[in-house]
């Protein structure tokens, strides 16, 4: 049975979360008109 | 006049993706999302749980969006319109009836559940259940609120009435002001609120002391309960089922809900980020705030024996006997006790709001319903088919329901749309719709991903489910033989509600030529 969080719980954890992080900080980051688009390249 | 001038667009970007997000958003990701992963070798069910979002989770919601714009273009706002649209054969208008019949009989129950999350923050807040201080007493409250006894809080099902009816006098209301003033209004004020609630509950979660009598349960353990790897259950293929599952049920894929929603976009207006953002917060809430609540809290007041015996007893038993427990032991009991089911009813209002959503279109566009009236005749609906799952609940008329609309047929729906859009439809004709205005550059990669990998995913899924469960499901194994006619009853109640919808879909297509599909207005 878990006593406490191991090192690699922390680091699966850590990783979740910076991705999701940085999921919605990028797409949010784009649709408030941060960023270069696709179309503006075109 | 077309019909994309008649009907109603989203007012703004970000407003639809908070709508698309509370759609996903639901009671899953706070109460299903961390037994899940506790029960699926910890952190390692992240891998799989990546991997399936992006191979399918993320495509198919992709699908999902652009088979709905593309039929809000042609005024169809549900699956028999659209699937219509993709496969020029009349039998595509009855096998898109499967999307409107999945949301309505979804919504009827869900909203039922719903409701006993504004009835459980009514009782933190009020203190009723205080002094329970057992997940036994708590279970003895929670069967007196449902009906299923008499005891010294409940006499009868009157409360859960109550609580139930107002929960769909709310829904029907938000349902009548329709997709501006309703849906995206409520997704603007119950989302961000519902952030706020959520991390100010994960903030009182982390900071926790250790439990007095046994300092070994603290949030570090809970959190650990939850996150350490168990790397050797990677090679167990049920894990891999659960992540995909887990993926399916979080972003409400498969419901039809998602096309409706997206038959409100306008015609060039971007997907492929709207629908990554809305998967984005919908992840957040699940892996971030989901999986830092219930389970590390229930660990520091129960030890993690206890938790692993509540987790694998189910979601209901986390979210309403366990916690409330948790909260008796906490300074400001009351007010995270509220906090906490308040969370879950906006998670929960949201999504039952967007399930609705389909039968609204279907009564507006083919039966030429005003919106009011639509609201009224659905709200009718749902009261009049709530009774038996009320009445019932106690022989798993909910359970069955919830089985087959819930679980099988989601999977069903999903592999038939992607089907029909990416090989019917065609995938190079399928791209162009998803691409078409995106302000994100899409990898190539994904074209194959939705014409090959996610069908594959999803016909694993659906042979695997069909020999483990489904079977033993249609033959009711296991069942109490007093429970056997309510549960057929649950069967015909969901086989009437699709007559009706297939009827509606024959009354309004029937006999006409496919042509005329191309020119609604």
């Amino acid at each position: 049975m878990n006593t406490g969080l191991s090192w690699g719980g922390a680091a699966f954890m850590m990783v979740s979360w910076t991705v999701i992080i940085s999921l919605i900080s990028f797409c949010f980051g784009r649709m408030l008109g941060r960023g270069e688009r696709p179309a503006d390249r075109q | 006049m077309t019909a994309r001038q008649q009907r109603e667009v989203w007012a703004t970007k970000v407003g639809l993706v908070l709508a698309l997000a509370g759609n996903a958003v639901g009671l899953g990701n706070l109460l299903r999302f961390p037994r899940q992963v506790a029960e699926n070798g910890g952190g390692a069910f992240m891998v799989p749980y990546f991997i399936s979002l992006i191979l399918m989770g993320i495509p198919l919601m992709w699908v999902e969006l652009a088979m709905g714009r593309r039929g809000g273009v042609y005024g169809y706002g549900t699956t028999p319109g659209m699937f219509g649209l993709l496969w020029r054969h009349p039998a595509a208008r009855y096998v898109g009836a499967l999307g409107i019949l999945i949301t309505s009989a979804l919504v009827i129950y869900y909203t039922y559940i719903v409701s006993w999350c504004m009835g459980y923050a009514f009782f933190s807040a009020a203190g009723t259940y205080f002094g329970e201080t057992s997940q036994t007493a708590m279970g003895s409250f929670f069967d007196g609120y449902l009906g299923v006894e008499k005891n010294q809080y409940f006499s009868g099902i009157g409360a859960a009435y109550f609580f139930f009816v107002a929960t769909l006098l709310l829904v029907v209301w938000i349902l009548s002001r329709g997709v501006v003033k309703g849906l995206e209004t409520l997704a603007r004020i119950a989302m961000p609120v519902l952030f706020v609630l959520g991390v100010a509950l994960v903030a009182r979660v982390l900071t926790l002391e250790p439990n007095p009598a046994n300092p070994g349960w603290n949030v570090g353990a809970g959190l650990g309960f939850i996150w350490n790897p168990d790397l050797s259950r990677l090679g167990d293929g049920k894990v891999w089922l659960a992540a995909a599952g887990q993926i399916f049920f979080t972003l409400s894929l498969g419901f039809g809900a998602i096309q409706t929603y997206a038959s409100y976009i306008r015609e060039k207006q971007d997907l492929a980020l709207t629908g990554l953002a809305a998967a984005s917060v919908n992840e957040g809430v699940e892996v971030i705030i989901g999986g830092t609540l219930a389970i590390p809290a229930a660990v520091v007041f129960f030890g993690p024996m206890q938790t692993q015996a509540i987790a694998s007893g189910g979601s209901f038993s986390l979210g309403f006997l366990s916690l409330p427990v948790v909260f008796q032991q906490m300074p400001f009991g009351q007010f995270f006790g509220s906090m906490w089911f308040l969370l879950l009813f906006l998670a929960g209002v949201t999504s039952s709001v967007a399930m609705a959503q389909p039968a609204m279109a279907f009564l507006q566009e083919d039966f030429r319903l005003t919106r009011p009236r639509a609201a009224l005749v659905v709200g009718a609906v749902m009261l009049v088919l709530i009774q038996p799952v009320i009445f019932f609940q106690r022989y798993g008329f909910l359970d069955e329901m919830d089985y087959w609309v819930g679980t099988f047929g989601l999977v069903v729906m999903a592999l038939i749309e992607v089907i029909l859009f990416a090989w019917v439809f065609g995938m190079d004709r399928a791209w162009g719709e998803i691409t078409r205005g995106a302000e994100l550059a899409i990898p190539r990669v994904f074209y194959y991903v939705i014409k090959y990998v996610t069908p594959l995913f999803l016909v694993v899924i659906l042979v695997v489910w069909t020999w483990q469960e489904a079977i033993g499901m249609l033959l009711m194994r296991g069942v109490v033989p007093e429970a056997v006619p309510y549960r057929w009853g649950a069967r015909l109640l969901i086989l009437g509600l699709f007559a009706a919808i297939l009827f509606g879909v024959h009354k309004r297509w029937g006999g006409k030529p496919m042509d005329e599909m191309e020119h609604p207005s």
